[in-house]
């Protein structure tokens, strides 16, 4: 019973409180660890209904027979006492929340009134118990305005928390405004008016004109609320509508006001431009320039009429994928779309017959592409008849134009592709008056370099593509190829050049000069290697810059060793094949990891070469690496011997390699070193490389030992 | 006996039966309760369709990889502020402590590398390019820049496989196989997917056929790769002493051959061998025409310039390209390698920028003189960025590069794009500061604009449902026209 006395007792105090805090309204300030109190009127909020319901139940559904009894009237009491206390609880909770920003001003306000309400009927319904229990259709009457405005409350509660029409919302045909297309809207009724309708007219309306402010009509618009009209581009600030939006949410004068669907950054935007631009009513978006702000909002929030609906019911789809095959490729634009792309693939199996059969479909094709297909002039005939056709392409096909005006009866016709293509500028005419036609491509056509600017000037909704010409362009060629595989020649063989852009002219050198246009001759198939050479070739072209030099070093082995036999070992790492890389006739690249080099740093290369029969020679080349960098450097000195026998050995010459200036430090080529002496009849031929021992003073490794690198010796 | 009764208990009798039908039936119609598409049709049947869910913008794809990361401090994002703190150590507040990679981690200083080179405004977008890109300049009015691209990876490998597969690691199907699935193909005398190769002399990053896998999904869906040389596409010839009527032949007595296998045992990969044939004998024909470049205009030439004549650079694969794109295939895949440079960048990417810009351009040229440029994709771009640090010894005229996740630049233009510039980094072109870009909305827009939903095109694999975009993906709206 304890619970009962405080119960009963608190129920003065309590709604005493509520009263004075709904009358006292902001004017009181309410600490913070009360707010936590307040949070909880969501939870709370439940058991007053519960128990009022309850407590009707009881009322009205308990036949009059129990009623005497104690066991009804003391639970019937304690029901009534739960039920108000709860309710004056749960106001008071709801008062503290209300104070929070995010509702909507309008409903809590009601709420409010409503929640108080109910705590009051309680209270005085319990007050008056005992004198109530003798009329018990006063009674009846009590309990029942108790239950409307519990549940009136609550409904109000919900829709604040849930929003209007929570629960009909399902079963509400929602109606979607469609939106015009980009072609036809207006700035006013399509782009500002839909933002205005969304975020303000929900209490800016000529019902509920908050702060005497209605927006559903242009003249209500302009009129503007109780303090003044809406804008006034004469100040830097836009006026009234623009200080309001753009001011912090927190500001109690920023609209849309706190907790309402806030505009967006693009809404906002949106309406800036179009009071900036003069706040017209009347102008459409087309109207506007391609740059400007509007339109390309504009081109965010609305769609292009490109994305079009299409109206005609779809084909059979066994009627599609019968007249699919591999040549003629039929497909729908999208699941569920009736319209119909079709592309033509594969020359041979193009004929107009290949057209005609399409009729079942014919107005069902949106697409057809028959790029690069042999569509002769009498097939646009066919194509005519494709009374939905948006997108035509017959680049490079066979059509000469004397018959474009065939396609005069595609109405829906957008863009047709007649690049390579015969097409004169003066047969276009016969397109001009389509309606829906916005681009022609004339690319790599005579009428592209007809007189496209007058057919511009007249239809100014087409856009003629020209495209590239290159006529004034002057580029730089590419230099030739080297065609021939072996850089090393055992026997005399054509050099083979090329360029792969006709008629480009070659002239080449031999003889390590750089080629000109005036003295070097013109290559042909007809030109030998027979030597050691270095070629050098150019390519000329009119109306092109010559293009750089190619260089290309030839190396001439007339005698290939028998064997080799290596004296010194190379490096470990840098063994390649052994003795057998420098007769294998296999160049090594600039990559001096490429395992096609001999690479020598702590000794001199040794190594002797033996010939099967006894050969005159007179000259040795040895070739080698130079990557001044990586430390490898041509050798220091070269010591060539020759022998009948191999035992008696003669010297044949002594050669010292030109070594690398400070300027070429960052060179990384091929290099040869050759030993000329008379003829020499012999049969073994001996050699010694030694790298450098010390690099230069200006070398990273200055002081270090060289590498040699060796990759061919070459005998002639 | 055991045994006996422990069949026994294993068969099925009257009273098992129905308890466990009346089971049966109550699971199934809780099932229906909880997930309520269960019994409509199966989602999955429409994506089979190989149509798109929704009207495409796009029909085709041509995607300019370019592959090592080129430097976008150097191309597209313009940072004056560099220039006024060259040397200068990143501040901290701005690297905020994010990953480095292994190249430059051990580095104390973290010197600011200004561009060398000089920037412009271009266009209506008044977008700043580099003076390295001058014909990419000269088309900017088609392009849109996106600055704000950033990614989860800052290797190569997985940076690559996560742009072409949408993970990192490289088991799931590439871009172009997931398109070829969804999409089928246009063209049924060409693969629908093709792969195309060229090589920088700058620093390159290797390329690996996973990136072209069809990983689960079918194999007609992998990447088939053309080279360059006399055999375009490996193994399509005809082997000496074999022709066309032989080959045809050949394979109308292998097609009685495996109608008969099918008939008998109905395994579908039966048909799927024939067609696949089929195909190759169809490309025998359609590749060579193809590949011959002969017939091509001077202008061409001069747009693409006279190396699109040589086969294997990167203009010669643009030009081709665009031949394989105009003749229906849905995702042509080009790699342009050597964009790496750690160091001495200036030097590369003089030599990296020359190869690709003017037949970048052009490709968006020729595709728009043509009419096609509206109804093909096309993307150019890296797996990520570079740091504005420099890697090693930064001089006033030389300077290196590490890897940079944070923020990179790429563009795509044509089909349904919307052309302007997107995002935007800070000061320092480290972090972004406006509509970041991860892989996974770059997919998720790619694959809008070709009217496929990236959350409907699933495949199921060991048991769960694969997308490109994984279980992430905005698409992007603000770049789509």
């Amino acid at each position: 019973m304890k619970f009962k006395n405080i119960a009963a007792a608190s129920l003065i105090p309590l709604n005493t409180l509520l009263l004075f805090l709904l009358i006292a309204g902001d004017r009181v300030v309410v600490p913070a660890w009360l707010q936590v109190f307040g949070r909880m009127h969501p939870l709370f909020l439940h058991f007053p209904i519960v128990l009022i319901l309850l407590y009707v139940v009881f009322v009205l559904a308990v036949p009059k027979v129990y009623k005497v009894e104690k066991w009804y009237t003391t639970l019937a009491e304690v029901f009534l006492l739960s039920a108000a206390f709860t309710a004056s609880l749960t106001a008071l909770m709801g008062l503290f929340l209300s104070r929070e920003p995010g509702y909507d001003v309008d409903a809590l306000q009601l709420h409010k009134y409503t929640g108080v309400l109910t705590a009051l009927v309680l209270f005085i319904m319990y007050q008056l118990h005992d004198w109530l229990q003798r009329y018990s259709n006063v009674l009846k009457v009590g309990v029942g305005i108790a239950a409307l405005v519990v549940i009136y409350t609550g409904h109000l509660g919900a829709d604040i928390t849930h929003g209007d029409n929570f629960v009909t919302a399902p079963i509400i045909h929602q109606e979607v405004k469609q939106r015009a297309a980009l072609e036809d809207a207006f700035v006013y009724a399509d782009l500002v008016e839909p933002i205005l309708q969304d975020k303000c007219m929900g209490c800016h309306n000529s019902n509920k004109s908050k702060g005497e402010l209605a927006m559903d009509t242009k003249d209500l618009l302009l009129k503007g609320g109780k303090d003044g009209k809406l804008w006034d581009t004469t100040k830097p600030d836009m006026g009234l509508l623009m200080t309001r939006i753009h001011l912090p949410e927190e500001e109690k004068e920023h609209m849309p006001p706190a907790g309402k669907p806030q505009l967006t950054e693009n809404e906002m935007t949106i309406l800036y431009a179009w009071i900036k631009s003069g706040a017209e009513f009347d102008k459409k978006v087309t109207d506007l320039s391609p740059t400007d702000t509007l339109r390309i909002l504009a081109g965010k929030v609305l769609k292009s009429s490109a994305d079009e609906q299409y109206a005609f019911a779809p084909a059979d789809e066994k009627e599609i994928s019968k007249l699919n095959n591999n040549n003629r490729v039929i497909t729908p634009l999208a699941i569920g779309s009736p319209a119909l792309a079709v592309n033509f693939f594969n020359k041979p199996f193009y004929n107009k017959k290949a057209l005609e059969e399409l009729a079942p479909v014919k107005d069902k094709i949106v697409e057809l592409n028959l790029d690069n297909m042999p569509v002769k002039d009498e097939d646009l005939k066919v194509i005519s008849g494709f009374s939905n056709l948006r997108k035509l392409n017959l680049n490079f096909s066979d059509v000469t134009g004397s018959t474009l005006s065939e396609l005069g009866k595609l109405q829906f016709l957008r863009s047709i592709s007649l690049s390579g293509t015969a097409v004169k500028a003066s047969q276009l005419t016969a397109l001009a008056n389509l309606p829906k036609l916005r681009a022609v491509y004339l690319w790599n056509t005579t009428a592209a370099s007809g007189d496209v600017q007058l057919l511009e000037s007249k239809n100014k909704n087409i856009v003629y593509q020209t495209g590239f010409t290159g006529d004034t362009v002057v580029l730089k060629l590419n230099p030739p190829v080297v065609e021939n595989e072996e850089q090393v020649i055992s026997k005399a063989e054509p050099l083979r050049l090329k360029h792969y852009v006709n008629g480009t002219t070659i002239r080449y050198t031999l003889d390590g000069t750089e080629p000109d246009s005036i003295h070097s001759p013109v290559y042909n198939s007809n030109v030998m290697l027979d030597n050691n050479v270095t070629v050098k070739a150019k390519a000329y072209k009119k109306g092109w810059i010559s293009s750089d030099i190619i260089e290309q070093h030839f190396y001439k082995s007339s005698y290939e060793p028998d064997s080799a036999v290596l004296l010194t070992q190379p490096d470990k790492s840098r063994a390649a094949s052994g003795a057998k890389t420098l007769i294998d006739l296999q160049k090594g690249s600039l990559n001096f990891g490429d395992g096609k080099w001999l690479g020598y740093r702590d000794k001199p290369v040794l190594a002797t070469f033996y010939f099967p029969q006894t050969i005159t020679a007179k000259n040795i080349s040895f070739s080698m690496l130079e990557n001044v960098d990586a430390y490898i450097f041509p050798p220091q000195q070269i010591t060539v011997w020759a022998s009948t026998d191999g035992k008696q050995w003669k010297t044949l010459g002594n050669i010292t390699p030109k070594q690398p200036e400070q300027k070429d430090k960052d060179a990384n080529r091929l290099i040869s070193a050759e030993c000329t002496f008379p003829p020499t009849a012999l049969q073994y031929i001996k050699f010694e490389a030694k790298p450098v021992e010390a690099l230069p003073a200006w070398h990273r490794g200055k002081g270090d030992k060289g590498w040699v690198f060796m990759d061919e010796v070459f005998v002639n | 006996m055991q045994k006996e009764i422990l069949e026994h208990g294993l068969n099925m009798n009257r009273r098992r039966f129905l308890s466990r039908l009346s089971l049966g039936i109550g699971s199934v119609a809780l099932g229906s309760l909880l997930i309520p598409d269960l019994f409509s049709s199966n989602p999955e049947e429409a994506v089979i369709a190989g149509l798109p869910h929704f009207a495409p913008k796009a029909k085709r794809v041509i995607y300019l990889f370019q592959n090592g990361a080129p430097s976008q401090l150097d191309l597209f994002d313009h940072k004056p502020l560099l220039q006024k703190m060259f040397g200068e150590d990143l501040p901290a507040s701005v690297r905020m402590g994010q990953r480095l990679t292994g190249m430059t981690a051990d580095q104390t200083k973290f010197p600011l590398a200004p561009t060398i080179y000089k920037f412009n405004q271009y266009g209506q977008a008044r977008a700043e390019i580099s003076e390295l890109l001058p014909y990419t300049a000269g088309v900017v009015d088609d392009i849109c820049i996106i600055k704000s691209m950033y990614t989860e990876a800052i290797n190569h490998d997985p940076a690559l496989t996560f742009f072409q597969t949408g993970a990192q690691i490289g088991n799931r199907p590439s871009m172009g196989a997931w398109l070829s699935y969804g999409l089928g193909s246009e063209n049924k005398n060409l693969p629908a997917f093709c792969v195309l190769l060229s090589k920088g002399k700058g620093n390159g990053q290797g390329v690996y056929s996973k990136l072209w896998t069809n990983g689960f999904l079918d194999s007609i869906h992998q990447g088939v790769q053309f080279s360059s040389g006399e055999n375009p596409v490996l193994y399509l010839n005809n082997p000496d002493g074999v022709d066309k009527t032989d080959r045809r032949r050949m394979l109308d007595k292998l097609g009685e051959l495996n109608d008969l296998a099918y008939k008998e045992f109905g395994d579908p990969e039966i048909n799927a061998k024939v067609q696949q044939y089929e195909m190759a004998y169809r490309m025998q024909t359609a590749v060579p025409e193809i590949t011959d470049m002969s017939k091509e205009p001077e202008s061409i030439i001069k747009m693409y310039g006279p190396d699109c004549l040589v086969p294997g650079t990167f203009a010669a694969n643009c030009l081709l390209a665009r031949k394989l794109s105009e003749n229906g295939v849905r995702f042509v895949q080009l790699y342009h390698q050597g964009w790496d440079a750690h160091d001495n960048l200036p030097g590369q990417i003089v030599g990296q920028c020359k190869d690709v810009d003017q037949s970048s351009a052009a490709l968006i040229t020729d595709l728009k003189q043509r009419g096609l440029l509206d109804e093909t994709l096309v993307i150019w771009g890296g797996e990520f960025g570079r740091t504005n640090y420099c890697q090693g010894k930064l001089t006033k005229d030389n300077y290196g590069r590490d890897h940079h996740p944070r923020c990179f630049t790429i563009w795509m233009a044509g089909g349904g794009i919307k052309p302007g510039v997107y995002g935007e980094t800070d000061d320092f072109g480290y972090n972004i500061v406006k509509n970041p870009v991860h892989v996974h909305d770059f997919h998720a827009t790619a694959l809008a604009l070709l009217g496929i939903d990236h959350e409907k095109l699933t495949y199921k694999s060991q048991g769960r449902r694969f997308r490109l975009t994984d279980v992430a993906g905005k698409v992007v709206n603000d770049i789509i026209a």
